[in-house]
Formats: C-alpha cells, structure tokens, sequence
C-alpha cells in the first residue's frame, strides 16, 4: 500500500513490518540490562561476603591472641 | 583603483569569468551551497554566541563552509565540482571504516564514573526504558524509508554520537540513501545539545506536581576498587554474549573505563578522557562536514530526518518517566518519575537537567546521583541498543 505525500513515498506496510522489531528490540534491552543488573548485584553480594568473612576471621585471630 | 582598472581592462575576460561563474552556480544548484555556507555560519554562532556542543559544532560548522566553498568554483563547461581533499581521505580513514567514534568511546569511558549505579545497580533499568524512543522512531521512519535506513535514523534517539555514526555506517549501504548518514550525524549531535529544552516540557507534560515533588533519600555506599574495575569487564562479557555485534561499542567505552578505574594507568587515563577525545572530537566534528554539502544535504529527507531525530529525543524522555510511572503502581517507596527522563545517553545534561527541575520544584529535592546513576546507565543501554539495531539488520 502506497501513498504519495509531498514527493515522499508512504509505505504501510514496511511499517507493519517494523512492529515486531520494536518489540523485540525492548525487550532485548530489558533482558540485557536486567543480566547486567544481576551480574552486577551478584558482585557486589560476593565481595561483600567476603568481607565480611575476611572481618570475621581477623575477629577470631585477634580474640585468640 | 589601479588594480581595479587593471583588472577591468583585461578586455572585460575576468568579469565575463565571473558572470558565467555566477550563472553556472544558480543553473547547477551551486545556491544550494551558499545556502549550506549560511548554515555552517550559523553552527559556529550557536557554538560560539550559544555555547551549544561547540567542540563539534564548530568544527562542523567550518568544515560546512569549507567543503562548500570549493564545490561552489564552477569549472569551464559550468560543471561543479565537488570538494575532493584532505577531509575526504579523514572521512575515509576515520569515520567510513567506524575508527573514529570507537576510538572516541576510549575517551567517553575514561570520563564516565560509574559510582552512582554501582551503588544502587537496580537503577539502570531507566537505562532501558528510555531507549523507547529508538524503536518508537524506527517505526515511524520506516513508513518513509527501508528497514536498514530507518533503523539507523531511529538511533539518533540514542542519544549518542558515535553509535549513531557506527550504525548509520555500516546499515546504510544504499547509494541511494548515502545522503542520509551526514542528517543523522547533525542531527544525533545537535539535539544532544538541545537537551535542555526538549526534555523539561515532555517531563512537566507527564508528571504531576505531586510526582515531581517526590524526595528519593540517597544512601550513598562504598564502592569498592575491586567493584570498579571487575564493572566493566563484566559488562563487555556480558555484551559480547548477549549482543554480539555491540561488542566493539562496548568494548572500546569499556576499556576506556578500565583505564580509568584500574588505578596503575592515570597517566593513560588522563590522555584519554583529555587529549584523545578532544583530537578525535577535532577531526570528528570537520571530518563529518564533508557529508553537508548542498547537493547531498539539502533536501526533504534532510528536513524529515530531523523532525524524526526530534521525536526520538521526545519518546525518549516519554518512555523513561512513563516507566517509572508504572513502577510507582508497585512500589512502596516511591521513585520521582523524572528521573526516568535521564535514562538518555546525553551525559551529563540529561542528569543536570532533571536535578534542576527537582530543585525549581523544592529547593531541598537533591536528585543528582539518582539522575546521573540513570544517565549513565543511559550510555550503557544506549550502545547495547545500538548492538540490538545491529544485529537485526547488518
């Protein structure tokens, strides 16, 4: 289907077309950030328990001597 | 007046030269580039008198007026000619092989701290929802022109020079549709700096007084210099995965931001975010001119690129306050929807921006680290965007 507007070509359906791009691209974004949301979260998790276990175990040697 | 007589003496030859010059310009669309030599006169007065990106509307403003002017000599037959030079092999070796823009990105990473999303990652989110306006803009710009076209001028929406460059670059291969890239780059550089006034009226427009007086407390954490550096490695692990064809994007904005936070390279880092970006924003800025040249630049396309590159900037902003809208139906404590604004790539204005519109509403609103922790997570969702647009159509 195409429509002519001032010497530029309308074309409908390459718009119907594009639809399914528009949706999958967002939720490709989505599922992107949110991995590296995770990942990131995850890291954070890590080295903060390993912190906290490093603190610990400095506690127990300093109790010890 | 010797001269002049002299010069109208020599039996009228040097002013016929010049009438049939000036004849052969109006009859071959030469006024098309004394039109383009007016508008690179008028990106080194927004540059200079308005302060708006001047490190590249300048350059590309005198790049204008320079490829211009040479196009502007008609030879014998009247024919013009167009510019061939120096700025033609830079665009060759720098911007048509994508070597410019990724190389910028080393610099952009040197520059970019990621302290605020490390602190509270779950905000990165906004990141992603504000690239609506890429997709948004796909759609409508497909009604006009094929997928791979549309899909390049729906990433001025990014936000973001160089992607815009890269994309535009390698989807559009079209003879027909060359022309295009040189309105893509305008446009991703100049809305860029006409952040400020686009995005506050869509912000006011979507949000209630009530919303925008919203106070979101920050818990500033620690980050650690481990954190810092595994960040961006993870990132461009994660990219280089999930989407393949970012992997240069990434990688190059990623090392940059190594180099930064490592803490063994300050030397290399300090030249990167300084020397290296200003170089390459020098030959970036004239280099792209040699694309604004009347016959390639004037045109409905032109016009009709920028009106789209305008409403990516403004879906844009829509889908970032609009999400954090919706997340506000679920959430106890609620987030100020403006901050969703700043999930564009346009680093730091976008930030700045909604902090001074959470400041205009109520003096003690601070929304700075919330608006630069998502403006920045902007410039990561922004390349990864740019890799979505890649893969479904290079």
């Amino acid at each position: 289907m195409l429509f002519n507007l001032l010497a530029i070509e309308i074309n409908v359906e390459r718009f119907v077309s594009s639809l399914p791009y528009v949706g999958i691209g967002m939720l490709g974004i989505f599922i992107v950030i949110g991995i590296i949301i995770i990942a990131t979260m995850a890291l954070i998790a890590i080295e903060n328990k390993i912190k906290a276990s490093k603190k610990a175990k400095e506690e127990v040697n300093q109790n010890e001597q | 007046m010797e001269i002049l007589a002299n010069l109208l003496n020599s039996n009228g030859a040097n002013i016929t030269v010049l009438l049939n010059n000036i004849i052969a310009l109006v009859q071959n669309d030469g006024w098309k580039n004394l039109i383009m030599m007016a508008i690179g006169g008028i990106l080194i007065y927004l540059a200079i008198a308005k302060d708006m990106e001047p490190t590249l509307l300048l350059p590309m403003g005198f790049g204008t007026i320079i490829v211009n002017a040479v196009a502007c000599v008609a030879d014998a037959t009247g024919a013009i000619s167009g510019y061939e030079g120096a700025l033609t092999t830079l665009f060759q070796a720098g911007i048509a092989n994508e070597l410019f823009p990724l190389i910028l990105f080393i610099g952009i990473g040197a520059m970019i701290d990621f302290g605020p999303i490390l602190t509270n990652p779950k905000l990165m989110v906004f990141g992603a929802a504000a690239q609506f306006g890429i997709f948004m803009t796909f759609a409508l710009a497909s009604l006009f022109f094929p997928l791979e076209v549309a899909a390049s001028i729906g990433i001025i929406g990014a936000a973001d020079g160089p992607t815009a460059i890269v994309v535009a670059q390698k989807l559009i291969t079209d003879p027909n549709y060359l022309h295009v890239t040189a309105a893509i780059m305008v446009a991703a550089y100049s809305y860029m700096a006409l952040v400020p006034i686009i995005q506050p009226p869509v912000i006011k427009a979507l949000t209630t007084k009530k919303e925008r007086l919203i106070r979101m407390p920050y818990r500033g954490k620690q980050v650690s210099r481990l954190t810092k550096i595994l960040f961006p490695i993870i990132i461009t692990i994660v990219g280089g995965v999930v989407a393949p064809e970012s992997i240069d994007l990434i990688g190059f904005l990623m090392f940059g931001n190594l180099i930064r936070e490592c803490g063994v390279l300050n030397s290399l880092s300090d030249t990167a975010s300084k020397v290296l970006a200003n170089l390459i924003t020098i030959f970036l800025g004239i280099t792209i001119a040699t694309q604004m040249t009347g016959a390639k630049f004037l045109q409905l396309d032109t016009l009709l690129i920028l009106g789209l590159g305008l409403f990516a900037f403004v879906f844009d902003t829509a889908g970032g306050v609009l999400f954090a809208k919706l997340l506000n139906l679920f959430l106890k404590e609620k987030i100020n929807p403006m901050i969703g604004a700043s999930g564009i790539s346009a680093f730091p204005m976008s930030g700045r921006v909604v902090h001074k519109m959470g400041l205009k509403e109520d003096s003690q609103n601070h929304l700075l680290m919330q608006s630069i922790g998502v403006n920045v997570s902007g410039q990561i969702a922004s390349v990864i965007a740019g890799g979505m647009i890649l893969a479904f159509f290079a």
